[in-house]
């Protein structure tokens, strides 16, 4: 290793070390290296199966629900989501300076860029609902993580269920 | 008289078996790893061991093949480590049919001579002799190329030992996950992180000259698509346009690659990009999910997945533009396609009764055959001979590696990094 | 991440920061250790084969050159001197040379005589070699037919014995047939019961496992692989000939072949003997 390169390395760790623990970027809330803890009460919803489930939004947080789920195979917001997206949509068009930002995701099967597919058509889906109700186009970013960030990292129906789902973040 | 006569009719009545005063009989084998035997090395040098033990190097690479069966040192009559000496006999009467021999001279302070010769026992012939020069830091590529040549000798078929795979790991760090993008030696050795983030990597490519590795990366929360050079470790941005940038994969003549666009709209499409000059030129409109393109290797076709009848499906179109033409139509999911470096086979993710496992079709013969076992087979890869594919499974929870035979006959687990190990691809064979 | 427009800068230095440091920290380690891939510094694929073991060729010194003749220089004339004048040596000279050319004439008339007389004894010597010489031949002549005689009549007696011989072998010949045929007859009565008996099966059956067992056919070897190769065995079994006769198999193919059956060796034997045989047909295929 050369002389140059060792006092670089450590006028950048010195550097660094500046900075807050977490290894990524300083920010007032790393929201994107947690799971589940958007808002919803995942913990509200037990494992019985989602034949019937509703993800109901913990009402003592009394937030708006940051998370919608989908059937498998599928990319349309479900009928009892829909309300919850209209809620979005007024929030955001309110308030031209508010971004927000469209996460898409999929469960674990199949293939990874094709899984990437499907959870962009998730967040496309919402966008849609969200354009048809006034939020402009340029208030919205999608990005889909396919089976990337799984909120439940099991092989399970249930942990299917809980990966099949648009997160949305607000970014300012 | 009535003697005579008594035997000319039953010489005249007799069944097979023995015709012309000679047995005749028929012999059916399997095929079954053959016995051979890697003789420890001599060793001449400084110190009481070689660098690198060179025989132990190949056993375990021929015998990871699947194709060879090493005889342990303890079953050895000799060992010699001269061709000179070898007796022939020794070696037949424990049964095994090749042998090979060989030692290290050291003739500098990090200087080296590797030698080596394969000798056919039945034949009692030499079938091999080489000599090479190595360094300490060179001597585990050269034993492989050993054992490549031995491989190749014996069987007729190119051996990878010497070739690398590339792979993707995410280990748990905190509260989220820690991502490396990996390459080692195909035998899991030599180890060495490329790229490491706490935001996804997916889809690594090789570059035909094996010097670079393209892949998608998660940081800022978008996807973009780099190509880094792995000797240097300098990476550039080749693909960040709004919307998803994915599944990257370079042409053969290595100035192209082949990605997925989905825009602003989401609309995942295939997109021919050149690295030179960032220009990207349209091969698909539909409005369904076209990714996972890959170039076949003549450079005249891209093959893709794509959704537009309803479950995904591998399709090809013309590289240089044109309709999009259906392969695959057995079952409900085929995707992921990559095709052998020999052009007749394709790899895909193919669904068989609700598991998803590797498939491989003959192109020529359209017949497919399903070659893992597992739940949840992703990501598969050739070897640069077209006769191995690398892939992933699962193991619990974790992601692991396995090596397949082309036939689906030999199975290997690969020894790799710790974690959840995902998205292996075999290297093209090394330049040099 | 990106959450504030007031952040950007800080965020996108540190974000620069890491950039750098990851590329750093990848380009500061000793390249050829940690770094990724080193491509292989060796050249030259490779280099020297090793010749075979064979034993060396012997390789004869070359006989060594003959040295040169040495050539001598001939010595430098000497330089002829001046003559001296001298008239009273001039006489006595003159005298001199008289005496002289007289010594000579009577020495040659000395000379003529004595050879004469040595042509006279040579001519007597000869004609008693020529005398020697035809009886001699005589002699010779008489032996000669003398011999004729004795051979001619032992010729005779030879052929007369050649064919009493003839006669008599002739006649054992024709009895040793009629046995050996009467042998072999039993010999076939016997092989054909122990066909009848499925004796050969068992013993076909036993080469074929062993051979089946010991053959590790290679991955080469294709469904639609068919080898004929010919087998010598001896009485104990041991293969003493492998020859592969047709076989549409590679050379890793060919190699298994031979060496399955020289680890089959030494083969099975039939519980009856007469069913050994020296030669054996194999026609190899792969299982399907």
């Amino acid at each position: 290793m050369s002389y140059f390169k060792l006092v670089a390395v450590g006028l950048l760790a010195a550097l660094l070390a500046g900075c807050s623990g977490s290894p990524s970027i300083p920010d007032p809330e790393p929201t994107d290296t947690t799971y589940g803890d958007s808002g919803a009460s995942t913990g509200g919803m037990d494992d019985g199966g989602l034949g019937d489930g509703e993800f109901i939004d913990d009402p003592s947080a009394g937030e708006l629900g940051m998370v919608i789920y989908f059937d498998f195979d599928s990319s349309e917001v479900r009928s009892q989501d829909q309300d919850l997206v209209s809620r979005h949509a007024t929030q955001v068009s309110d308030n031209m300076r508010v971004r927000i930002r469209l996460e898409g995701h999929a469960d674990e099967r199949g293939s990874r860029e094709y899984n990437i597919g499907l959870g962009e058509r998730r967040s496309q889906a919402v966008r849609q609902m969200l354009m048809i109700q006034g939020v402009s186009a340029s208030q919205i970013s999608t990005v889909s993580f396919g089976e990337e960030r799984p909120a439940s990292f099991g092989s399970s129906e249930s942990d299917y269920a809980q990966n099949r789902r648009v997160e949305i973040k607000y970014t300012n | 008289m009535l003697k005579k006569l008594r035997i000319s009719i039953v010489t005249l009545a007799l069944l097979g078996g023995y015709a012309n005063a000679e047995l005749v009989i028929d012999v059916q084998g399997v095929a079954q790893p053959t016995p051979v035997a890697i003789v420890p090395f001599g060793w001449e040098g400084s110190g009481p061991d070689m660098p690198l033990d060179v025989a132990a190097v190949i056993n375990s690479d021929l015998k990871r093949s699947g194709r060879f069966a090493p005889i342990g040192e303890d079953k050895m009559l000799q060992k010699p480590t001269n061709g000179a000496d070898v007796d022939f006999d020794d070696w037949g009467f424990v049964d095994v049919e090749a042998v090979v021999v060989g030692s290290v001279v050291q003739t500098g302070d990090n200087a080296y001579t590797l030698q080596f010769q394969l000798f056919d026992v039945f034949g009692r012939r030499q079938l091999l002799g080489y000599r090479m020069p190595a360094s300490r830091g060179t001597m585990r590529g050269a034993t492989h190329r050993a054992a490549d040549m031995i491989y190749e000798k014996l069987t007729g078929i190119k051996g990878v030992f010497g070739t690398k795979v590339a792979y993707v790991t995410a280990v748990r760090q905190g509260q989220g996950r820690l991502y490396s993008l990996i390459v080692s030696d195909q035998d899991g050795e030599n180890e060495h992180t490329v790229m490491e983030s706490t935001d996804p990597i997916m889809s690594p490519a090789w570059s035909p000259d094996s010097r670079q590795l393209a892949y998608v990366s998660f940081e800022g929360n978008k996807s973009s698509i780099f190509v880094q050079t792995l000797r240097t470790g300098n990476r550039f941005k080749v693909s960040s346009k709004p919307g998803i940038n994915g599944a990257p994969a370079f042409s053969p003549d290595g100035r192209q690659l082949v990605v997925t666009l989905g825009g602003v709209d989401g609309n995942l499409d295939i997109h021919v990009l050149d690295i030179t000059s960032r220009q990207t030129r349209r091969l698909t409109t539909h409005r369904a999910i076209d990714t996972e393109g890959t170039w076949s290797p003549d450079g005249r076709h891209i093959y893709f997945t794509s959704d537009r009848a309803g479950g995904p499906q591998v399709y090809r179109v013309p590289a240089k533009g044109g309709s999009p033409e259906r392969i695959t139509f057995e079952g409900s999911y085929n995707a992921r396609p990559r095709l052998s470096p020999d052009g007749s086979r394709l790899a895909m993710v193919h669904n068989d009764r609700g598991n998803y496992r590797i498939a491989v079709m003959d192109l020529e013969k359209k017949n497919l055959l399903v070659v893992s076992t597992g739940r949840q087979d992703e990501s598969p890869s050739f070897a640069p001979n077209s006769d191995i594919l690398i892939y992933a499974t699962r193991q619990g929870r974790n992601g692991v590696l396995e090596t397949v035979s082309a036939d689906g006959l030999i199975r290997q687990r690969m020894a790799s990094g710790s974690g959840d190990v995902r998205e292996p691809v075999w290297s093209p064979f090394p330049r040099f | 991440m990106i959450r504030d427009a007031n952040n950007i800068i800080p965020v996108s230095m540190a974000v620069l920061l890491h950039v750098l440091l990851l590329g750093s920290m990848i380009v500061a380690f000793d390249l050829s250790r940690t770094m990724p891939i080193t491509p292989l510094a060796i050249q030259a694929t490779l280099v020297t084969e090793i010749p075979d073991v064979t034993p060396p060729r012997v390789v004869r010194p070359e006989p060594e050159p003959e040295p040169e003749p040495v050539v001598e220089e001939p010595e430098p004339e000497p330089e002829p001197e001046p003559e001296p004048d001298n008239s009273e040596e001039l006489r006595r000279e003159a005298e001199e040379e008289k005496r002289r050319l007289d010594a000579l004439v009577e020495k040659e008339r000395l000379e003529k005589i004595r050879q004469q007389e040595e042509a006279e004894q040579e001519r007597k010597e000869k004609e008693a070699a020529e005398r020697k010489e035809r009886d001699e031949a005589e002699r010779k002549k008489r032996e000669e037919e003398d011999k004729e005689k004795k051979r001619v009549e032992a010729e005779q007696k030879r052929q007369d014995d050649i064919r009493r011989q003839r006669e008599e072998n002739e006649r054992l010949r024709r009895d040793a047939e009629a046995t050996a045929r009467a042998d072999e007859i039993e010999a076939e009565e016997d092989r054909f019961a122990a066909v009848d008996s499925g004796e050969l099966a068992v013993y076909m059956a036993q080469i074929r496992q062993k051979i089946e067992r010991n053959w590790s056919a290679p991955a080469s070897a294709g469904a639609e692989l068919k080898c004929s190769v010919r087998v010598r065995q001896v009485p104990g079994g041991e293969v003493v000939g492998v020859t592969i006769l047709n076989c549409n198999g590679d050379d890793a193919v060919k190699r298994s072949v031979e060496a399955a059956i020289y680890r089959s060796s030494p083969l099975p034997e039939p519980s009856d003997p007469n069913l050994f045989d020296r030669n054996i047909l194999l026609n190899l295929s792969i299982r399907q």
